[in-house]
This record gives C-alpha cells, structure tokens and sequence, in this order.
C-alpha cells in the first residue's frame, strides 16, 4: 500500500503539488493523468526520491522514503523516467544485470543472472541481449527499460509516461506485458498516461491531477465521464462504452 | 574469434612493438652487441628499458583515465584534458615548488593531485548547474575553464621564472626518460588496476545520477572516488613525463564503438590500444629526424587530431 500524506512542492514561490492526500492499495495498476504541468511527474519523481520531499510524508508498506536507508528502497521501489540521460552503449543483458545492483552491489552472481535470463525470455528480448542500446529501435529501447526497472525486483514499480514515442504496436504491445506481469508477480505499477483511453482499458484506478491537485480518483468505470474528463483536460469528450470498458471518443 | 583469442593477438602486438622499441634511439643497437659490450647493455637497462615501459604505463594509465572520466561525468569528450586537469595539476606542481622546494617528489606530486581533484570537483558541481543540450559542449566549456587555469598557472610561472617546468609538465615527451626517474609510474599502474577492480561500480556511473541512485548506487560517493583516481594518476603521468593530450579522448572513444560503455569489458582494450598507439607514436617520434626526436606528445597529437576529425566528419555525434 502506497500512502501519500500531505505531500507538496514548490519551486521557486510557485506551488507545483498542493499538499496531497492519497493512498494506494497494492497489487493493481494505478494510472495517474492529467494536462501537461498538472504535478504528475513530479509526484512520481517525489514518490521515487529523486525530489526531496518538502512536506509530508511517502510510505510504501510502512516504510518511510526520507528515513528507510536508500539500499533498502532499492529493493522495494524502482522507477523509470521518461528521459532516461545515459551513456546508452551498453548491451541489452549489461543493462538488465545493472539494474540488480542493490542486490550485487557491482559483483554479480549467478542469482542475478537467472534473472535478467527470466527477464530477456518475459520481455521477448532474447535475440536482443548482446545489442547495444543505441542501435535499438525506439520501441525496442522503451521495453529494454521496461524490463530493466522489472529486473530490480521491487514491488512498486513508477513509470512516467513509457508510451512516449511508441507506435500503437509497441504501445499496445507494452501495455499488455505490463498487465499480465502485475498478475503475474504480483506488481504495484504507478503510471503517468497521456492517452485516457489506455488508462482506461489498463488500469484499475485512475487518479486524475490538475494544477497540482487531486480533481477525482477512482475505478475507470466510475470517474472516465465526459463532466470529469472535460473538467480535467477542457476538451469535449463523448464516453462510450466498448466491450465494457470506457473509450473517450475526443477528436 | 574469441575474446581470448583476440586478447592474445593484442598481447603479442604489443610485445613485438616493445621489444622493437627497445632497438630505436641515438645510439644503434643490435642483438649480438647485448651480451658482447657492456655499455650496450647499459644502455639497454638505464635507458631504453624504462623508456618503453614508461610509455606502455601511461599509455594504458591515460586511456583507463579518460574511459573513467566519460563515465564519471556521463559526457563521451570527457578526459583530463577537456576538463583542465593538467593546468590544475600544474597549478599545484608550480606552487609547491615555489613554497616548499625540498618536499620531495611524493609530496610534490600529491600537492599536484590535490590540485588535480580541485579542480575536477569545481568543474564537476559546473556541470551540475547546467544542463547540456549537446555532449559536444562540455569540452567546449572545459576549453574555457582549462584557459582560466592555464592562464593563471602561467602569470605565477612567468613570475616565478618556471616556463620551462610548464612547458615539460604540459608536453609529454620520454626522451629523458632514464632509470630512477620513471618508477613512480608503478602507482599510475595500480591506480588502473584499482579501476578495472571497481568497473562495474564505475559504469553505474555512467547511467546518470538519478537512475543511479534509484539502484542505491551511492553515486556521489563514486564520482568522488573516480575523480580522485583520475587527479592522481594523472598527476603522477604529468609530474614525470609530461601530459599526452587527448589520448584519453580518442582512445576511449575508438573502444566504445566495439566494447560499449561496459567498463569491465572496455577498460582492458583502453589500457592496451593506449599503450601500444603511444609507444607506436614514440617509436615513429624517434625515427622521423634520426638521431634527433620530436616529443610523443606532438607525434601522438597529429595521430589523435586525425582520428577525433575523421569521426566528427562521420557524423558519429551519438557514438562518439
């Protein structure tokens, strides 16, 4: 469970998160959306610690972000950001090994090998593992990072925005192994969408920011109206209903 | 081919290349003359000896140094060089001699590597402040700091009436070379050494800070650590032969394309394609005007240039 208790940010005078209530039960897939400069990264870099909390507090099952020592949220918490700044000619196996660090700290054994090998067979990245990142196409890097933040082992997993760039194959593709890995390992994923109808049909709960604030949260089922969905991004939107699911029609 | 097999070729490259540097220089030398004249052999142990191995010691010294620092500051044209660290060295080196003259050569150098980290740390909390559209802007921001560097260094040496230290610190060149004067090149040695122990440490580095940390790498920690290294062993290659310009630069970059920015894997070829495109150099800088010799530096600076436009002009931004 994921508790969120009056956490802010500011930048420079201006309010960037107003102070945020929330809490997250575990083992679902939880999409946070909302316009651009509406907090959500922000939020996820905070909930990562990649930003220093200002106020409140961050707990993930009882453990406290700013005072559990980093090696232990290693293990419990992993993100991936949407701009990932490296030197990207590593080797796609190099790559998934790495992100077993807090459990090798830089000697890794044979554990950590089964891993990043379950991992290349779950992601469909074995003929992949001796290509370097850079020589990937987009799609094919995105899931490499994918997988990566899965090989850290944590049972929290934040991803900010994976469907930039994507085409609908990969995009679709990605959200799919996504699903079934949460079923399959049990997996708590925080995910920032720009796609409302992804939100829609992927996640089990939808939180909803704008300006910094929570504006409504809940089943795709219950909040996907087209009230909410105008209120949130300004846009006319009919809802309809497909296969039981929610669908934005906003063209 | 295997690895291992490609490890061996390399070795034995690089010992064809040393033995025939053992037989380049003013004074001509054949086999048979070894075991039969005693001056000869002299030679052989004072001086040509220490020199080839003095040149394979900062060539693979230099190109481990410039693999960790693209690393440590995630920038592919990052080595001591683009990033002012022979002027700082340099700075350090001049004031000791200047303030305290009968400190030893141990002491000179670590005052030398002090100053060395100094400055990468300033250099690195700059680049903390910006954020670089472009790789190539480091060294073009690097150029300009080591110009602030260079130009104070050269107010005191003028000053202090120490041109010609400078001038020999800045240049690399093995001619004077001789046995009793290379030997603390050894602790260059173990710097790499150390290195290669810690590479899968140092390539976390290499992922940036913010992914780094979400591992539970203690990233400032290692970048500390690295650039300590690199002051250090650098410090000791300047304070005895002299800087080699931009072989930490081009060498490094010539291994990525094949061995990528996996340290355990690059830094071996960066040390070995170091060592012997240098001692190559060497050789060719004591052929060109026989028995006279151009400086390694400026021989190795012709080759570097080349190599470092050529990829420019290929446009290889992303894999340079």
């Amino acid at each position: 469970m994921i508790q969120i208790q009056n956490v802010g940010f500011k930048r420079a005078d201006k309010t960037i998160l107003e102070a945020t209530q929330l809490s997250l039960e575990a083992r679902q897939s939880i999409a946070l959306i909302g316009p651009n400069g509406a907090g959500k990264s922000t939020l996820l870099s905070l909930m990562a610690r990649l930003l220093p909390l200002q106020t409140g507090q961050i707990l993930f099952d009882h453990l406290d972000i700013s005072t559990t020592p980093s090696q232990v949220m290693a293990k419990k918490v992993g993100i991936l950001e949407q701009h990932s700044h490296f030197m990207s000619r590593l080797t796609v196996q190099d790559l998934l090994l790495y992100a077993r660090y807090p459990y090798h700290r830089g000697r890794p054994k044979s554990d950590d090998y089964d891993v990043v090998e379950k991992m290349l067979a779950y992601f469909e990245l074995s003929k992949l593992r001796a290509t370097f990142l850079d020589e990937l196409s987009g799609g094919q890097r995105q899931m490499a990072l994918v997988a990566m933040v899965f090989c850290q082992g944590t049972d929290y997993i934040l991803l900010d925005e994976p469907l930039n760039n994507l085409d609908m194959y990969h995009a679709r593709h990605l959200m799919t192994t996504l699903r079934r890995a949460i079923v399959d390992w049990n997996k708590t994923i925080v995910i920032v969408l720009h796609d409302i109808n992804y939100a829609s049909l992927y996640a089990d709960h939808i939180v909803a920011l704008k300006q910094g604030a929570i504006l409504f949260q809940g089943a795709p089922s219950e909040v996907l109206t087209s009230d909410n969905v105008q209120a949130l991004y300004g846009v006319e939107v009919d809802i309809i209903e497909h296969q039981g699911k929610r669908l934005s029609l906003h063209f | 081919m295997k690895p291992f097999s490609y490890g061996l070729l390399a070795s034995v490259f690089l010992l064809i290349l040393g033995a025939f540097s053992l037989f380049v220089g003013a004074y001509s030398i054949s086999i048979m003359d070894i075991w039969r004249q005693p001056e000869v052999s002299n030679v052989m142990i004072s001086s040509r000896i220490p020199r080839t191995l003095a040149v394979l010691i900062v060539g693979s010294i230099l190109g481990i140094v410039g693999c960790l620092s693209q690393s440590a500051m995630n920038n592919v044209f990052a080595e001591p060089t683009t990033l002012g660290t022979p002027q700082g060295i340099a700075l350090g080196l001049l004031l000791c001699s200047v303030l305290f003259p009968e400190i030893g050569l141990l002491g000179k150098m670590l005052l030398g590597a002090g100053m060395g980290l100094f400055s990468l740390l300033v250099f690195f909390a700059l680049l903390q402040k910006l954020t670089l559209s472009d790789p190539l802007q480091l060294p073009l921001i690097g150029l300009v700091y080591s110009a602030i560097l260079g130009a104070g260094v050269t107010f005191l040496a003028f000053e202090f009436d120490r041109m010609q230290m400078l001038t020999v610190w800045l240049n690399g060149d093995f001619a004077t070379i001789i046995q009793g004067r290379y030997e603390l090149l050894w602790g260059a040695l173990i710097i790499g050494v150390m290195a290669y122990w810690m590479a899968n440490q140092f390539s976390m580095l290499g992922m940036g800070e913010d992914l780094a940390r979400t591992l539970g790498v203690p990233y400032r920690a290692l970048v500390f650590i690295a650039l300590a290294m690199i002051a250090l062993a650098t410090s000791l290659v300047v304070a005895t032969v002299g800087m080699i310009s931009f072989l930490g630069l081009v060498i490094p970059n010539i291994v990525r394309q094949y061995c990528g920015d996996n340290l355990k894997q690059s830094l071996p070829w960066c040390a070995w394609m170091g060592a012997s495109s240098l001692l190559l150099c060497d050789v060719i800088g004591r052929l060109l005007t026989h028995p006279l010799e151009v400086p390694a530096n400026l021989v190795f600076a012709v080759f570097a240039g080349t190599v470092f436009l050529v990829m420019l002009w290929r446009g290889d931004r992303r894999a340079l």
